[in-house]
């Protein structure tokens, strides 16, 4: 049954959000376009928080379960991206929580997992003619970052990856993670204070 | 030696770097880097850590992702339906034990109430009399009582007897 709340909800010109009404109303295919669009985003997200491309995938694909889960009951309250990421956020809090927050795996920065440099990307700079001195500097470059990520809180990890990476508002943030947009606000303040303080050395040389 | 910022000073920065600020507090932000070379330095330190993360390599979805999730969520969806499916010929199943053991019990009741009714029918028809008991048994007696009204006396009735009359009578045909 169409709500009225749903007919004047101002998501309705949000892309996704559509395509998620037509697979609440049992179109697989408009299903298949959200997971297609959020995929990499998603798993690029898990990637960053946990540390693992297995574990990330994982995870995302249990977001987009509960997507699938949930489509008969959905109604568009918010953007399509923030609820998505929403349902990301305490899948992610709730698996950390689970394993005690023990890392999966200890990535040192001479590993080439999925946060270091794959080995088709070595190929490619092999091939480039890239210098190995610049292939280490980036390499550790990448270690030093990852590093200092790690050294934020988890909410602050997640809010940094959501406004860098996404690009999202305060507001949607807020609403991604049930925080205030004041709370979001000191939240990313205190985080990209956290970098500036691990990274200084780094920035100047 | 950089100052150190409060936490609102500090909020208020990184709120401007990222467009998050309204006009009025912009235009704060903006008058106070352009006096204070510290908060300036502050602030590029804040801008160029957070460019930092850009070196960070971005992880994509392996190429089986797609399939991989929409047979799992196909699978589990089957699952689903599996269950909804058995949970409702379970149901079925035990409503139709239940019906039947319904019927039973109402068919052993009617059976019960019949063969009571039966039972007591009998019973009553055997020790109660009928007002027609007496007139069947003495219906012999009855019959002929026109023929025993013309009879004057027993001492008759034994020369009868005697004489062999009645042998005669009984062993003439039946008609």
């Amino acid at each position: 049954m169409v709500t009225t709340e749903i007919v004047n909800s101002p998501y309705l010109r949000d892309p996704d959000v559509q395509l998620m009404l037509r697979a609440r109303d049992g179109d697989e295919g408009a299903f298949t376009e959200l997971v297609a669009n959020y995929q990499d985003r998603i798993v690029g997200i898990f990637c960053h928080l946990l540390g693992n491309q297995e574990a990330a995938e994982d995870l995302a694909q249990e977001v987009f379960l509960r997507i699938y889960r949930s489509r008969a009951s959905y109604e568009p309250k918010a953007k399509f991206s923030t609820w998505l990421f929403r349902i990301a956020n305490n899948l992610a809090s709730n698996s950390r929580r689970n394993k005690g927050r023990r890392k999966e795996v200890a990535l040192s920065p001479q590993d080439s997992g999925p946060l270091g440099i794959r080995p088709e990307e070595q190929l490619l700079m092999e091939k480039s003619g890239m210098m190995p001195t610049r292939q280490v500097g980036l390499k550790e470059t990448q270690a030093v970052v990852r590093q200092a990520l790690e050294t934020l809180n988890e909410r602050q990890q997640m809010a940094v990856l959501l406004h860098k990476f996404e690009g999202m508002s305060y507001a949607d943030i807020g609403t991604a993670m049930k925080l205030s947009e004041a709370a979001v606000k000191s939240l990313l303040s205190r985080a990209r204070e956290n970098l500036r303080v691990q990274l200084e050395k780094h920035i100047n040389g | 030696m950089n100052k150190e910022l409060n936490d609102q000073e500090l909020e208020k920065l990184v709120a401007y770097l990222d467009g998050e600020v309204t006009e009025q507090e912009a235009i704060e932000v903006e008058q106070s880097l352009s006096t204070d070379e510290q908060t300036r330095a502050h602030v590029d330190g804040l801008e160029r850590t957070w460019e930092l993360l850009d070196k960070l390599p971005i992880a994509k979805a392996s190429q089986e992702f797609t399939d991989k999730t929409l047979s799992t969520i196909k699978t589990v969806q089957l699952e689903a339906l599996a269950a909804e499916e058995q949970k409702r010929s379970g149901f079925l199943s035990r409503k139709s034990k239940q019906q039947l053991r319904k019927a039973a019990i109402a068919t052993g009741w009617t059976l019960g109430l019949a063969c009571s009714v039966m039972i007591g029918y009998l019973l009553t028809n055997q020790w109660v009399p009928t007002e027609s008991d007496p007139l069947l048994e003495e219906f012999s007696f009855i019959e002929n009582l026109d023929t025993y009204s013309e009879i004057q006396n027993l001492e008759f009735l034994e020369e009868l007897k005697k004489s062999g009359t009645f042998d005669e009578i009984a062993q003439q045909p039946k008609r």
